[in-house]
């Protein structure tokens, strides 16, 4: 609750002064949107969702779960990471800018999953071998 | 003239076939020894205690010493439910495993959605469900180490018990029978070993592969194509498995009357011929036919009981298991995870499929015994 409201607090005062810096200096105010949204990210990745990791980590530990769901976790991060950087380039007016952020987010998480994909292919692999 | 050189010829050829032929020793790949002193009321015993020292050493600590007896319906009940007390727990273990991977990926799928960018979107999906289908193959892989386990365990209870069941047969003069039952048996444990090497372990990892692409792929037909294998391995085994018992079966019975006939004309010949002392020896055989009956009794009923003691905990633990599938397959339809319950769906059909293949070969093997217990002994008249 306090964390909310804390990153509420962040992002309320960050809009203020966008709202009243849109009009004489719009570069600045989008600079102050991005530290807000860069202040409220990093106290969520140290907070609250750095506890649900280490807490599912916890969770799934010794199972088979374990190594997928960390893939997953990063995948996440990387997609929200990517997200969040391609709607700044894009409320700064730089689509080709968000377009190529939206593209590298999507090539990791290609790769991410190649190494799964490869797995499963390797089992189907190691089947065909033994029939 | 040509006739009678023939003739001459084929005389000289057919002695000296007998002469060499019974200047021959007998081979066989196991000799058997057999004395009617052999026939008391410890025998029954010894050849069950024979059986058992046979056994598969994980086996044979979970059978009765007692005998036969010793298998009540009491024990049976306690064993089922003490099978079911043991797989309860890594049951629990696996559903709530696969209950985390399916809140995990729903989560997933949630965020997924929020972030708003189709591609990204997509991508992030189909990662969820690689890692959902790996850590669900490795549940899998244990199912099948079961089963295989299990069928291994019922193959070498089944050769323990074919030479228990040889010996009472030519003990007992069914030679005739003895071959027939022991080829029939030894088809039959190469035919399990074979159905699961050759069919269920290629058709389980099609079928699971064909889940895992209608899963990614939301691909209705690649859900119906692993129906149809499924059926048709499931059809083929079974008609198999019914074709030897039916085989097995009929064969017994025609070399048992075979047998009969010969030992009822020996049976004859001695009375017949030696008036005192022949009808005593042929009375001895009716001695020697009962005391043969206990020990076939004895050893087909153990033999029996042993295959139910070592088939009760894997099944147990493949039905638990099958439900934990079904109630994680509910579950993700529930949260509306479509793609993962496709795969769930997919590993319940699997699991249902090694059920019917174990079940289908314990009661193959119980026909077979069956029939060794229900065949009457050619000595016995």
């Amino acid at each position: 609750m306090e964390a909310v409201l804390k990153i509420a607090g962040v992002c309320l005062t960050a809009l203020c002064a966008s709202l009243l810096l849109k009009d004489r200096h719009s570069g600045a105010a989008i600079l102050c949107t991005a530290a807000a949204v860069l202040i409220a990210s990093l106290y969520c990745i140290g907070g609250a969702v750095g506890n649900t990791v280490s807490a599912l980590k916890s969770m799934y530990s010794g199972t088979y779960f374990s190594e997928y769901a960390a893939v997953m976790l990063k995948a996440l991060g990387i997609a929200y990471i990517t997200s969040t950087a391609s709607e700044m380039c894009t409320l700064a007016g730089e689509g080709s800018l968000a377009r190529a952020v939206g593209f590298c987010g999507r090539g990791e998480l290609l790769l991410l999953c190649l190494p799964l994909a490869s797995e499963l292919l390797s089992i189907a692999g190691d089947m065909l071998s033994g029939v | 003239m040509k006739m009678r050189v023939l003739k001459k010829l084929f005389i000289a050829v057919s002695a000296a076939l007998l002469l060499y032929f019974m200047c021959q020793s007998v081979h066989g790949e196991e000799i058997y020894y057999f004395s009617g002193e052999d026939i008391s009321s410890s025998a029954a015993e010894e050849g069950y205690d024979s059986l058992l020292r046979m056994l598969p050493d994980e086996l044979r600590s979970r059978v009765e010493e007692d005998g036969a007896s010793a298998y009540s319906f009491e024990y049976f009940m306690d064993e089922i439910l003490s099978s079911l007390k043991s797989a309860a727990a890594p049951a629990m273990k696996t559903l709530s495993l696969l209950l985390g991977i399916i809140i995990l990926s729903c989560s997933f799928n949630i965020f997924a959605k929020n972030i708003g960018s189709g591609g990204t979107e997509g991508i992030l999906s189909m990662c969820c469900t690689l890692c959902a289908t790996l850590a669900v193959w490795e549940i899998q892989k244990e199912i099948f180490d079961i089963v295989s386990n299990l069928l291994d365990i019922l193959n070498s209870t089944m050769l323990a018990i074919v030479p228990v069941m040889e010996t009472v047969y030519i003990t007992s003069g069914n030679i005739g029978t003895a071959a027939v039952s022991s080829t029939g048996i030894n088809l039959m444990i190469t035919l399990a070993e074979g159905m699961f090497s050759k069919v269920l372990a290629p058709g389980t990892y099609i079928c699971f592969f064909l889940g895992v692409f209608a899963a990614v792929t939301k691909n209705g037909g690649a859900a119906f194509m692993a129906k149809t294998v499924k059926g048709f391995i499931c059809g083929a085994l079974m008609a198999s498995m019914t074709l030897m018992s039916f085989v097995l079966a009929l064969q017994s019975s025609a070399a048992v009357a075979s047998d009969s006939f010969a030992q009822r004309t020996i049976r004859y010949a001695i009375g017949s011929y030696l008036p005192i002392v022949g009808g005593s020896v042929s009375e001895s055989f009716s001695v020697i036919a009962s005391g043969m009956g206990v020990i076939k009794q004895m050893s087909g009923i153990g033999g029996i009981a042993v295959l139910l003691i070592a088939f009760i905990p894997p099944f147990a633990l493949l039905l638990i298991n099958r439900l934990s599938f079904g109630a994680a397959s509910a579950a993700a339809e529930m949260l509306g995870a479509d793609r993962e319950k496709e795969l769930l769906k997919e590993c319940g059909g699997i699991c249902t499929l090694m059920i019917a293949v174990c079940a289908a070969a314990v009661a193959m093997y119980i026909i077979a015994i069956g029939i060794f217990c229900s065949l009457p002994i050619a000595i016995g008249g």
